[in-house]
Parts: structure tokens; sequence; C-alpha cells
């Protein structure tokens, strides 16, 4: 591989990692709050995939399609912790778990019966194809789009995270929620504002990837929340700043290996990339940012 | 008495059930093959028993293990004929090989054991919500193994004509042995030890107990039975593809094994029991079309799911430990009797 190929590499996995990031942040954020690792993740991204489906499908415009999305995985996720999390609270991990899972499915099969089992196009905006040439890379606008809304969406959150009495107590609740709770923050607003965090962060996640995957069916969300996971434990486990970490790595380390693997190996490509990052948790199980609290 | 002695016949009570079964559909006559589906969800829930009901890692990736066995034994049991046309990839002696239906189920288990070994060191080294990501990544490396070597597996296409193997007898007989051998396991000293850290890791770490050396063993002897169970599972169902050990596969796995109750051995065969029930029952309806007022859903593709995702759900709720609960059914009864006597 040479360096121009490198660079070019590196281009495509900033804004495939930006994509992973914003969805390993939501994830991280609910883990490190209340141990809930959470399945039906993906599912607020497929949500945003039907909600733009629906409006762009009836002539909608970008400017409404945008808030509308972000309002309605917004919403879902608020809701997931209202109908299903919200009775488990305190509950163990594995049973968190496992509800999440079955949320999951309850998701994906209603949009199989309600909707249809089968990919439905999300029309084409015209502008997500369209490339630039730097010198001697080309990087499309969608890359360019992603990538600076990513970082303009991490500054934000930082701010938000560090300025802020609620940012502070999600920060606070992810490194020790009984402390939180013991110093008079009501646990509940936490909880809600980390689930409707992680569904804004889903949303626009969801119009970044949906704008370029080009159609949404009801598992479209699981390979990309899958991802996220492992970008998760790759940061470090419920280490906030180790899940956007992750996620570049991941996005990095999928694009790179794509331009080296010969056509034969591209077939197994996600599973060269995932046995990799399993070698690299095997070097650092604590994960990349992480500290180590394992077992001796 | 001699302790595996002990646990065998704990896990007669188990056994004699399986058995009644078997024999109310001799009795009855007809379609054995739902009955073949119970025993084989049997020996698979069974294998996920031994490694997640002991440690507590609840696995997502007993499917990559059981596709394993599903896919070794049906290569080699394959039509020669057959191989030659599909499999272009296959070494030349296996495209000419073979062999005995048991010699290619015990290779197929070798292979799950093999596979849980290799991936079992790296992956366990992690813990607890970590290591249940990493056992997940597995199965989706297994999905992308499976699907795109297509000179051995065939890929999405599907292996196509594998011989019906798996009678309801040997079936049964693979429950029986897997519930045995589970239990004995359960009650062995890696077991106790394994459940003492499922507890309390950092405890049981403390005073000396090896945790990871004693997760990978209860990981290979779940892979071993997983591929056992793997192999009768596609000799049953005739053609297999990706998708047989993929997300939704593993999703009814997960409910058999949490709505029994995932910590005995007798759980996992009631959890077993219901879910074939559902699978069997529910699935004749998937095709029929509703009509709720104005709105009219023409099929109803998923609806098995659905029962699954709502009993699972009535059980996090209302039950978490399961029906069975904390105790094997021997056990409580023991325990009656004793405090009768006493």
């Amino acid at each position: 591989m040479t360096l121009h190929e490198f660079v070019q590499q590196c281009i495509n996995g900033l804004s495939l990692g930006s994509t992973y990031a914003l969805l390993a942040l939501g994830l991280a954020m609910l883990f490190s709050i209340m141990g809930l690792i959470n399945f039906a993740h993906g599912e607020l991204l497929t949500i945003g995939g039907y909600v733009m489906w629906t409006l762009l499908h009836h002539d909608v415009s970008w400017a409404l399609v945008v808030p509308a999305t972000l309002l309605a995985t917004t919403l879902a996720a608020v809701a997931m912790e209202r109908i299903a999390f919200r009775p488990l609270r305190g509950a163990s991990i594995e049973t968190l778990l496992v509800t999440s899972f079955a949320l999951a499915f309850f998701i994906q099969t209603v949009l199989q019966i309600g909707v249809s089992a089968e990919p439905e196009p999300i029309a084409h905006t015209g502008w997500s194809d369209r490339g630039y040439s730097v010198g001697p890379y080309t990087i499309g606008l969608i890359q360019i789009i992603t990538t600076a809304v990513t970082f303009a969406v991490l500054v934000a959150l930082v701010v938000f995270l560090r300025r802020t009495l609620l940012g502070v107590s999600i920060r606070a609740a992810a490194e020790d929620f009984a402390v939180v709770r013991l110093m008079g923050i009501p646990a509940g607003r936490v909880v809600v504002a980390a689930f409707a965090l992680s569904g804004l962060l889903a949303g626009i996640a969801s119009l970044l990837f949906f704008a370029s995957a080009g159609s949404v069916s009801p598992t479209s969300g699981t390979a990309p929340v899958v991802a996220a996971f492992i970008a998760v434990v790759l940061g470090g486990l419920g280490n906030l700043a180790g899940a956007v970490v992750g996620g570049y790595v991941l996005g990095f380390a999928d694009q790179i290996l794509a331009a080296v693997h010969s056509s034969t190996i591209l077939q197994f490509h996600d599973a060269v990339v995932l046995a990799i990052l399993i070698g690299l948790l095997l070097l650092r199980p604590q994960g990349l940012v992480g500290r180590s609290r394992g077992l001796a | 008495m001699w302790w595996p002695l002990r646990s065998a016949a704990g896990a007669a009570l188990v056994c004699a059930g399986l058995v009644l079964v078997a024999v109310w559909g001799w009795v009855r006559g007809g379609d054995h093959s739902k009955l073949t589906h119970f025993f084989i969800n049997v020996t698979i829930v069974v294998a996920l028993q031994s490694f997640s009901g002991n440690s507590g890692i609840l696995s997502f990736g007993h499917m990559a293990l059981f596709g394993t066995g599903a896919y070794v034994a049906g290569i080699l049991t394959l039509d020669p004929a057959l191989k030659a046309t599909y499999l272009t990839s296959l070494p030349h002696f296996l495209q000419s090989w073979n062999p005995h239906w048991w010699i290619a189920l015990a290779l197929a288990a070798a292979a799950g054991g093999a596979l849980a070994l290799l991936s079992g060191i790296p992956i366990l080294r992690l813990d607890g919500a970590s290591a249940v990501i990493a056992i997940l990544a597995l199965l989706l490396i297994a999905d992308v193994v499976f699907g795109a070597w297509t000179g051995v597996t065939r890929g999405g296409a599907g292996l196509i004509g594998l011989p019906p193997e798996a009678t309801m007898s040997r079936a049964l007989v693979f429950a029986l042995a897997a519930v045995v051998v589970a239990r004995v396991f359960k009650d062995s000293k890696t077991g106790l030890l394994l459940r003492a850290s499922r507890e309390d890791a950092f405890s049981a770490a403390s005073v000396g107990v090896a945790v990871r050396a004693y997760r990978v063993r209860a990981w290979v002897l779940s892979g071993v039975i997983a591929g056992a169970a793997g192999a009768l599972f596609g000799w049953w169902i005739g053609t297999i593809s990706p998708t047989d050990f993929f997300l939704a596969p593993t999703f009814a796995l997960i409910v058999m094994f949490i709505v029994g109750g995932k910590r005995t051995v007798a759980g996992a065969v009631v959890g077993a029991a219901l879910v074939t029930l559902i699978q069997e029952q529910v699935r004749q309806y998937e095709d029929s079309s509703v009509h709720l007022g104005v709105l009219t859903i023409h099929r109803l593709t998923g609806l098995t799911q659905l029962v699954l995702v709502l009993m699972i759900l009535l059980v996090m709720y209302a039950r978490p430990e399961g029906i069975v609960g904390r105790e094997e059914p021997d056990e409580t009864i023991l325990r009656f009797v004793r405090g009768r006597a006493a």
C-alpha cells in the first residue's frame, strides 16, 4: 500500500469512525450509568431510518426531515426507558441485557409485520454522492458532513457534560451512581437525560448513515450497533472518551484493512477486523483507554 | 454414595421426563420430527447452560459452536456426488470420504470443542460485559465465515440434501447424555468453584479459584455438546444456511435458557420444551392474514419471534430466576423429604 492509498483510507476511516463514535458514545453512557448493554440502540437507528423514508417518500424537505428524525429517535429512546427499563431499575446486568435484546427483536418484528421485511429505498439526495478532489485525494461531501457534524457534536457534548448541572450529574453518575444520588441529584432525571441524549446521538448517526446507505430494513441497525459495541469494549467499557477513541480505531482499522486485503480475503473482511480487535483486547483487556480493574 | 453417581441419579428425574415424552411419541405414532426437534433443542440449551449457567457469563455465541458442528457433520456426510458439484474448494480426501454418521458426529463435537478452546483462551481473558460482547463478536465472525467460504459451505445458498441421520431415538440418546454430563459437571469441583465465581468473581479469585481456567473448561465442554447438537440439527433440518445460526436462533436459544431458569439443568429442559412447543405450534399461523377493523395485515412474518419476546419479557418482569428457579427439582424434593424426617 502506498502512502497515498493509506491517507485516502484514513479519510474514509474518519467518516466511518465518526458514525461508530456517535453510536458508541450513546451505548457507553447508558452502560456506565446503569450497567445496560443496550441491544435496542440499533433499533433507534432503524427507527430514524424509517422516519426519513416516510418523510422523504412524501417529498418533505430536508429542513424538516432533520429535526423530525432527531425528535423521533430521542422520543423513542425516552419511551424505551419509560416502558421497558424503568420497571427493571436496579436489576442485574444480565436481566437488562436480555430485556434489551428482546426489545430489539420486538421492534424488528413490529416493523416486519407493520411495514415489510424487505428493504425500503431512501430517496437519494443528489448531494450525498458528490465528491471533491483535493490534490490526489477524493473526499465525498457526505464524508465531510459526517466528520464535521460529529466533531461539532463532540464539542457540544463536552461543553454540555462539563458546564451544565445535568451534564456534570451524568458524568458523575457514570463514575458512581450511588454517590450522585446521595448528593441529592434525582436519579430519574439523570437516567432519562442519558437515554434522551443517547437517542439524540443515534438520531444524528441515523441521518448520516441512511443518507449514504440508500435503503432501510428492519434489521439495518444490527450491524452498525454491533460494531459500536466492539468500539465501546475496545475503548474501555463505560469510558466515554474511550468509546469515541474505540469508534475511530474501528473505523480506521476497517478501511485500512479493506485496502490491504486481496479479493479472496475481502469476503472475510469483517471477520478479520473482529478477530484483530479481539486480539488487541488480548493485549489490553481493560481497553485502549481504560484502567485495569480485571481479575488478576 | 460416590458423588458423580449421586448427581447422575439426580438427573434421572429430568431424564425420565424426556424418556416419557419419547414413549408418548412412539405410542401415538405419527410425526416424530417435532419431538426430534425438541431433543435437539434440549441438547443445545443444556450446552449453553453448562457454560452460562455455571459461569454467569451469558453467551450470545453458542450458535457459532452449534453451526460449526452442523457444517462439519453436514459436509462430511453429504452425498459425494453433491460434494463434487457444490463444494469445489473441499480438500480432495474429504471429497471422497463418506464416514458413518457417528464418526461425523464425533468429529463435529471435536470441532465444536476445538473452536471453543481456540476462541475461549483469548475471549475469556475478558470479564463481565466485555466478555459478553467479545462472545457476540465470535458469532459475527462465524456468520461471516459460514457465508463467505462458499467453496466449502456453499454460503448463503445453503448446504442442501443432508442425509436424514437424526432419528428421534438418536436425538433422545444425545439429549439424555447431555443432561447427565451437564449435571455431573455442575456438581463437580470445577462446576462448584465456577458457580462460586458466578456469585462473586473477586472473592472466588481471592481464595485461589483460577476463575479464567475454569471458565475455559466449561466453555470447551459446552462447545463439545453444542457441536454434537449442531450435527443432529443439520441432519434433522436437511438444509443449512448461515441464517440458521445467526441472531434469530440465538434469541430463541437465550429464551429457552432464561425462561426455564438459567441456574439448573432441569430449567434448561423446561425452557426447551416451552420454546419448541411455541416454535412448532405458532409457525403454522405465520402465513395467515389478520383483519383488525380497517387494518389488514397480510403476512404475520415473525409471529413466533413476537411470542418469544412476550414470553421472555414476562419472565424478566415477574420471575427473573426462571420457572424452575434456583434448585434442581430432585434437590427440592430431597430437602422437603429431609425436612419432614427431622
